[in-house]
């Protein structure tokens, strides 16, 4: 299993005027461990994914794997990504080898897209598209997954059942997961530890472990009530509407 | 195509081509017209120009010839578009690289056909292999500037993610990046085709014992200027029918994905 510790992770972009996105974030994540990064746009949560994906080479700060760097990196990124001119079958194959085309098959009917496997992502919804995305990510049994708001878009009943499938996969495989999502719902139905970036600062400002016991219900009061414990520590990690409008786009 | 439907979308094919011939029959009767009035051996009638190509087929010297130029044109054509699209990628991807380079290519873009022909036949002599290169120089860095483009505009966001998959080099060659030059390498192809079988004339003409080029400078000597437009006319015939039968069902299988 992966683990991996960042230590004083540095970030600024310089267009259009100077703005340091991460300004010294020290965080470790445990090999297995399943951490979501909360927090409302603008506060540096993609750019830590991107340097976790080796996608970013602009930050200064150490980064640490003590069990060696992860072989199989696995990410659903804000967009869905799929290479139009490829059916889904074909893009889920791209990151696989045809060997694995029965569990390609499996997983796009696990996230309810059987019966599209020679469709063009074009001609699929948003939502559609992401579940796609979804399921490339876990084809390749990752040891380091990386979800960059993998479920909006997708409708309230959609993205729970998508939540439960991802849950399960972490149950039974134990990739090391960082999720960025501004749902602090979802991140601690799903999630080990809940980490928030504080606004303005660059920083990690709260780490709180949650300790339901795995498979979590959604339903489960405990969750409403650590959502409100963060959201009196941190009111801004409530964005108004981005329920309703999630909804709407999907 | 099944992309289209409705009266209006099916009439238009057919009415296009129609229109297309009528155009050509005009321009033939416009040509007529002038041979009749100019009453001279300078301007011969269609019906001449014909019978030229007619006999000229049946003697066939205009087979052999169109099939020397047709092969110097494949030769040096598929040259040009290997070397063309290897440099513009590595153009179009390398900032170093473009530029150190951007200021031979403005100079190879801007080289007159006619001075690579000459220096070419000059330093590698008056042969087959002169030729060809001359021909292929020429086209070339055409193909550069238009690969390069299509290099420069490759979408980062799926490099990306095949970077972040570790997808091997091969695949993301032909799957990822090859499909997105794809349209830059026809438009390359296709503005190519027309640019090197002009310029293969030019070196026929110069320097080569054959070829529609070299036929055509002997009709120049006798004055022969029917011989002339049949050749010419038969070698645009061909041209054009490579462009469809070759070219243009390959651009649409590239763009099939586009098709909802």
């Amino acid at each position: 299993m992966i683990g991996v510790a960042l230590q004083g992770i540095r970030r600024h972009f310089t267009t259009p005027v100077r703005r340091d996105v991460l300004d010294g974030v020290d965080l470790a994540i445990g090999g297995g461990e399943f951490v979501a990064l909360v927090g409302p746009s603008g506060r540096g949560k993609t750019t830590l994914l991107r340097i976790l994906a080796g996608l970013d080479t602009g930050h200064q700060g150490r980064i640490d794997w003590p069990d060696g760097p992860p072989l199989r990196r696995a990410a659903v990124f804000q967009e869905p990504r799929l290479v139009p001119w490829l059916s889904l079958l074909d893009n889920l194959l791209l990151v696989a080898d045809r060997a694995a085309e029965p569990r390609a098959r499996q997983l796009l009917a696990a996230v309810e897209l059987a019966g599209s496997e020679a469709a063009y992502p074009g001609q699929l919804s948003g939502g559609m598209q992401r579940r796609a995305a979804l399921a490339r990510a876990l084809l390749v049994d990752p040891d380091l997954l990386l979800l960059d708001e993998p479920l909006v878009s997708l409708d309230h009943a959609m993205a729970g059942r998508m939540r439960a499938l991802l849950a399960d996969h972490w149950r039974r495989h134990r990739p090391t997961v960082l999720l960025v999502t501004h749902d602090l719902h979802e991140a601690v139905a799903l999630a080990d530890r809940v980490v928030v970036l504080a606004a303005g600062a660059g920083r990690v400002s709260l780490q709180r472990r949650i300790e339901l016991p795995h498979p979590r219900d959604p339903d489960d009061p405990r969750i409403d009530a650590i959502v409100t414990a963060l959201l009196r520590f941190d009111p801004e990690l409530a964005e108004p509407g981005e329920d309703s409008k999630a909804m709407n786009l999907a | 195509m099944v992309a289209e439907a409705g009266p209006a979308a099916l009439a238009t094919p057919a009415g296009r081509r129609w229109r297309w011939l009528l155009s050509l029959a005009i321009l033939a009767a416009l040509w007529q017209v002038a041979a009749m009035l100019a009453d001279s051996a300078a301007l011969p009638p269609p019906a001449a120009v014909a019978a030229a190509a007619w006999q000229h087929l049946v003697d066939g010297d205009l087979l052999r010839d169109v099939a020397i130029t047709l092969a110097r044109v494949a030769v040096a054509f598929a040259a040009a578009m290997l070397i063309g699209s290897v440099v513009g990628f590595a153009l179009g991807r390398s900032r170093v690289l473009d530029e150190l380079f951007d200021g031979w290519l403005v100079i190879a873009l801007n080289m007159p056909a006619l001075v690579t022909i000459v220096l070419c036949y000059i330093w590698f002599g008056l042969n087959e292999a002169a030729a060809v290169v001359a021909v292929a120089v020429n086209k070339a860095p055409l193909v550069v500037a238009i690969t390069r483009e299509g290099a420069r505009t490759l979408d980062r966001s799926l490099l990306e993610m095949a970077q972040l998959f570790a997808i091997p080099r091969g695949r993301v060659l032909r799957r990822i990046v090859l499909p997105q030059l794809a349209p830059s390498l026809m438009a390359a192809a296709r503005s190519g085709l027309a640019l090197t079988w002009k310029i293969v004339l030019v070196v026929e003409l110069l320097g080569r014992p054959n070829g529609v080029g070299f036929q055509i400078r002997s009709f120049f000597n006798f004055f022969d200027i029917a011989g002339i437009l049949a050749y010419t006319l038969v070698f645009i015939a061909v041209i054009l029918a490579i462009e469809a039968c070759i070219l243009k069902p390959l651009d649409r299988a590239a763009g099939r994905w586009r098709t909802p």
